[in-house]
Formats: structure tokens, C-alpha cells, sequence
């Protein structure tokens, strides 16, 4: 897993929390059930490397640029959603009429590809070790943070230059930008 | 021992509060060189767990009372499904994903069933007959698509005080939302970025006229991170990797996160109950980094055993059509997909939370708040506006509880359904 890092192209770091229950049947003053809380993830090499990402790709001046038009559906969507909804539509009835063995003809409403990814090219898997660490504790997630930088290779110069996307849930993305946040004055 | 002299931070805690934990953020961070502070992070949420906050948004629209039409717990009840195995009442929360999804799934089919029958002729008795004979089915379906990606026809008929039809309305919704949902889900499975982003920017709007306030905000910066803040290239980098497919098929794909659902999974699955520090460290530092390697093991003997079905069986449809058919002959009878002005059984009003979305947004302060804190702070800024949603969740919770008290209904069905259905066995948790 240290090549990851080494190889200096980008990757995705995803992890979460991983709480288990530990259960005592006859909980005495010093055996009590309690919960494990643990830290699974893994890294994501994507099959066509390229150089991990500059600092300067990440611009957060670049915000005011934005307009309301940024965030609401373009028109542009209303034809694609067209023959999306006429899919789903049709993919229904066609079912029922399959499941209740009723006569229908085919109905061709073909489901558009806008953007797809192609599943040919897998990317490689690196499972992280569990940390024995609660993602809920700041010392925790910094320490966690440290650990799968560590593990992955990531040089300082790395560190220092480059960027790395972080992947979770809502809790552990607020946590991670919370952590980081604290180190700018 | 970090793990015992460190403060916890209990979720939905606000981090402005000048606690303790800050304190020691700062100066953890602070204080380091910069060869070991963390601005290399660029942090994202992932999209299972954007799809399950967008199903707890979507049940909370059509929630309701059971005794009205077309709300959700009219459709648990209708269907015989155990509500508390689904969603919790209290916290307002979907419990089993999976079965949620499939619920609100089989009532969306029912009605898209039923709709295309009452276009294609239906008067009464069973659809089978009306089906059968439909020779424009084909024509009827595109025309409910044009009609249904008319997003202003309910915030316009709405505006109408007195020709409304709520039940037909709340439906019309139900079948926008269902539609808009189901495509973000299989544009997902299919890997098409494309279709996913169409489906995204429409949750963006819903969250903003909704109580989520911590969604609202995240899809507000997800959605500036894919405009502006993100240079192109780091953009497509993102999208192209924010879906994984393991298995190499065509509709095998999976949010990064969901991925790490299997992960956390199989981890669990390997713990045992007569661990030691020894076999507990083995576990985690050996044997779980193979995690991967061990499925690609298990299907390689399957297939080397001809045992295929193994990986197949839960691909495989079930029939569903039991549940479609109720939904559908019950709206049918009740005339719910013709509009019937003046009609208003329904007290319950579904949000139209497309156009609300947009009139929030229309109304400037919360993007122009966002622009001017992210733009002077940069991250900081994001954290800032995190901690006031935080801080708006946590005071509409505690809002809800007294709300909760107040009523000595809730608490008690809640507590004693609660108990007769919980499992000790089945107390791990998640998150």
C-alpha cells in the first residue's frame, strides 16, 4: 500500500466508522457491555493514473463567480428527463404485464447514457488496516488522519503541495474539514 | 490511550461552541509543522449516504396521518408492512434503507401502473382486461413523461384556491419525486455521471426548503465545488471516481461510500466474541486489508465450481406485482389520477419541494451568506456555515421532542412497539 503513495499519481480516500457491541451476559461493577468503535476504509487507485492534484486546484475564491443558475436544473434537462421518466414509466408497466402475464407489446423507450463510466477499467481496492480509533474523538480523527497518510506513503513534500479527496459520510466529512480548519490561523 | 482522555464529539454538536475540543484541535493543529498538517484534505460526502438523507426527505413529505390517502403510512398500512421495522417515528429517520427504498419503489410502480390503465380506458373491474386490449399504450407513457416533467404544473394549479384536488396533486408529487429518486439510483448502478448530476441538482433545490439544514448545506457546497471551486480537471477526476465498479459489469457500480458499507461489513463479520488484544490486532492489521482479495477468492471458486448462481441469486426480480396491483386498483377506485376540481379529502399538503427549493434560493441570503464566507474564509467559511446548520438541527430536534412530550400518544406507541420488536442480537450498529 506504500506504493500508492510513492507512485505519486491521484487517489480516494474513503473510511468510515465501525461500531460493534460487546456484550456481557452477567455484567458485574468491571465487565459491562459496551460498544467497539473502530475506523474501516480503503484507498481507490483509479486504472488510468494520473499526477496527484496541486493545491491550486482547489480555489475557494473561486465561489464568487457563482450565480442562482449554477444551482437550479437547466432546461437543457427537461428533454433528458423526458426520455428518462418515459423509461422508468415504461419499465414499470412492462414488468406488471410481464408479472401478471398480460399481452403487451414491446415498448421502446431506451434509457439515455449521458456520461458513463467505463466498468472495464477497474480501479484497484487497497483496503486500509481498522484502526483501533473512534472518528468521533479529535484526537482520534487526527491520529487516524496521520495513520492512513502514513500507510499510503504519502511523502512530506506531498503533504505540503499536493491535494487528496476524502470520501464518507456527512459526519465523517464535517469532522475531517473541522480537524483541518483548526490548523489554519 | 488517547481514546480515554480524549472528549467526544457527540453528533449534531455544534463545533462554533468554544469548547474543549476545539481548543485541542487548534492546538494539535496549530502548533505542528506543516509537513503534518491536514490541508491536503479535500473532504466530500459520498452518495449512499446523500440518497438515503434524500429517502428521509422524501418520507418525511409524504408522511402523514394513515388514515390519509397516498401518504406513506397509508401505503405501510395498506401493504402490510411493519412500520417500526422501517422508520422511526421519533427521530424521523429511515431504519432499513434497503426496504424503504423498495417500499416507496412498489407504490411509484403502482402508480405509474394505474395511471397508464385510467389513460388507457379503464371504467372498473381489474386491470388485465383494459391492458390487454390497449393498443396506445406507447402514445399514453410519453405523454405522462411530458406531463411529468412539467416541474411548475402543481406550484401553478396550487395558486388555483378554488379548482384544487390535493389527492391528485400530492400524487402527481409522489411520481416526480419517485421518478427523479429512482433515476439518481440507477443512474448510480449504471455509472452515468450524467444523468446522476441531473438528478443532484434537483435534490440540491428540495433540501433548501426543507428542515435538513445540514444537507442543505452540503449539496449547496458540493454543488459549488462542482461549479467553481474545483479546477476542471480535479472535477473529472471526482466524478469519474466517485462511482466503483468491482465486478466489471455494466450495472455493477457503486458510491464510494456503499463500497465501504461492504468493507465495514465483512469486518464486522470476521470479529468474534472470545477476541484477544493478540487475534483483535491480527484482525485488523492483517487479515482485514484482504478484504478485497477474499472476494475476488470467493468468486473465482464459485466459479471454478460452476457455483455461479452463488453471486446471482440476488440479482434476481421478485415479484412484485401483488403490492402494484393493490396500490394501483385502490387509487383507480378512488378516481385519483383524473383531476377532479374541488375535491379535498386530504388535509395533508405535500411540499412541492422543487419550487420551494427554488424560492429559497431565489431569495438570495443563504447563497449570498455562502459566497461571502466561503470566498474571505475559504474552508473555515465552510466549517462556519456546517456548524450553524449544525446548530439549526440541533435546536428543531430539541424543538421536536417537546413537541414529542407534549402528546402522550407518541412516546408510548414508540415504547412499547419498540420494545417487543428489538432484538439484543441485532445491536450492532452502523454509525
Amino acid at each position: 500500500m506504500q506504493s500508492v503513495g510513492r507512485k505519486g499519481n491521484a487517489f480516494f480516500v474513503v473510511f468510515d466508522n465501525c461500531t460493534a457491541s460487546a456484550t456481557v451476559r452477567d455484567e458485574r461493577l468491571h465487565n459491562k457491555s459496551d460498544f467497539l468503535k473502530y475506523t474501516v476504509g480503503y484507498i481507490l487507485e483509479p486504472s488510468i493514473g494520473r499526477p496527484m492534484f496541486l493545491r491550486t486546484d482547489v480555489n475557494y475564491r473561486n465561489v464568487t463567480s457563482l450565480t442562482i443558475r449554477d444551482f437550479i436544473p437547466p432546461a437543457d434537462d427537461t428533454k433528458l428527463l423526458k426520455s428518462i421518466f418515459g423509461h422508468f414509466i415504461a419499465n414499470a408497466v412492462s414488468k406488471y404485464c410481464k408479472q401478471r402475464r398480460i399481452s403487451l407489446a414491446k415498448l421502446d423507450f431506451p434509457l439515455p447514457a449521458v456520461d458513463t463510466i467505463d466498468p472495464k477499467l477497474k480501479p484497484k481496492v487497497h483496503v486500509l488496516p481498522t484502526y483501533d480509533l473512534d472518528e468521533s474523538l479529535i484526537d482520534d480523527m487526527i491520529e487516524i488522519l496521520y495513520r492512513i497518510a502514513r500507510d499510503v506513503g504519502l511523502s512530506e513534500a506531498q503533504i505540503m503541495e499536493n491535494i487528496v479527496p476524502y470520501g464518507g459520510d456527512y459526519f465523517t466529512t464535517i469532522t475531517e474539514r473541522y480537524v483541518l480548519c483548526a490548523a489554519q490561523r | 490511550m488517547a481514546a480515554i482522555t480524549s472528549l467526544r464529539l457527540q453528533r449534531g454538536m455544534s463545533f462554533a461552541l468554544p469548547n474543549a475540543n476545539g481548543r485541542r484541535a487548534k492546538a494539535r493543529q496549530v502548533e505542528c509543522s506543516p509537513n503534518k498538517q491536514l490541508n491536503y484534505i479535500e473532504a466530500t460526502i459520498g452518495l449512499f449516504h446523500l440518497e438515503i438523507a434524500v429517502l428521509v426527505m422524501l418520507f418525511r413529505s409524504h408522511g402523514g396521518s394513515e388514515k390519509d390517502h397516498g401518504t406513506i403510512y397509508y401505503w405501510i398500512k395498506t401493504l402490510q408492512r411493519n412500520r417500526n421495522s422501517l422508520w422511526d417515528g421519533g427521530k424521523q429517520l429511515v431504519k432499513d434503507f434497503r426496504a424503504c427504498y423498495e417500499l416507496f419503489g412498489q407504490i411509484l410502480d403502482g402508480y405509474l401502473v394505474g395511471f397508464i390503465t385510467e389513460r388507457c380506458g379503464w371504467t372498473a373491474g381489474e386491470i388485465k382486461p383494459v391492458l390487454d386490449k390497449a393498443t396506445d399504450v406507447e402514445a399514453q407513457i410519453a405523454t405522462l413523461a411530458a406531463e411529468l416533467v412539467d416541474f411548475g404544473q402543481t406550484s401553478q394549479r396550487r395558486q388555483q384556491t378554488d379548482a384544487r384536488d390535493r389527492q391528485h396533486e400530492n400524487m402527481f408529487l409522489f411520481l416526480q419525486h419517485g421518478l427523479i429518486l429512482r433515476n439518481f439510483h440507477q443512474a448510480m448502478r449504471n455509472g452515468d455521471i450524467g444523468r446522476l448530476l441531473i438528478s443532484f441538482r434537483h435534490m440540491t433545490c428540495w433540501f433548501q426548503g426543507t428542515n435538513q439544514f445540514n444537507y442543505s448545506q452540503e449539496t449547496i457546497h458540493l454543488t459549488a465545488c462542482l461549479s467553481a471551486i474545483w479546477s476542471p480537471g480535479f472535477k473529472e477526476f471526482m466524478l469519474k471516481n466517485c462511482l466503483v465498479s468491482i465486478s466489471g459489469k455494466r450495472d455493477g457500480f457503486y458510491a464510494l461510500d456503499e463500497l465501504n458499507e461492504y468493507v465495514v461489513r465483512e469486518v464486522k463479520n470476521m470479529m468474534v466474541h472470545n477476541a484477544t488484544p493478540k487475534t483483535d490486532e491480527h484482525l485488523r492489521e492483517v487479515i482485514s486489508l484482504q478484504i478485497m482479495f477474499f472476494m475476488r477468492l470467493k468468486m473465482k471458486m464459485a466459479e471454478e465450481s460452476d457455483a455461479t448462481f452463488v453471486f446471482d441469486y440476488h440479482h434476481q426480480d421478485v415479484d412484485t406485482s401483488a403490492d402494484v396491483d393493490s396500490v394501483a386498483k385502490n387509487c383507480l377506485s378512488r378516481k385519483v389520477f383524473t383531476r377532479t376540481s374541488g375535491r379535498d379529502v386530504d388535509k395533508k399538503e405535500v411540499p412541492d419541494l422543487l419550487m420551494n427549493g427554488i424560492g429559497e434560493l431565489s431569495r438570495t441570503t443563504r447563497l449570498m451568506e455562502y459566497k461571502a464566507k466561503v470566498a474571505a474564509m475559504g474552508i473555515r467559511g465552510v466549517v462556519e456555515l456546517q456548524n450553524q446548520a449544525e446548530g439549526a438541527t440541533q435546536h428543531q430536534e430539541q424543538e421536536g421532542e417537546l413537541e414529542e412530550g407534549d402528546d402522550g400518544e407518541i412516546p408510548i406507541e414508540i415504547e412499547l412497539l419498540g420494545g417487543a420488536t428489538e432484538d439484543p442480537e441485532e445491536s450492532w450498529l452502523d454509525e
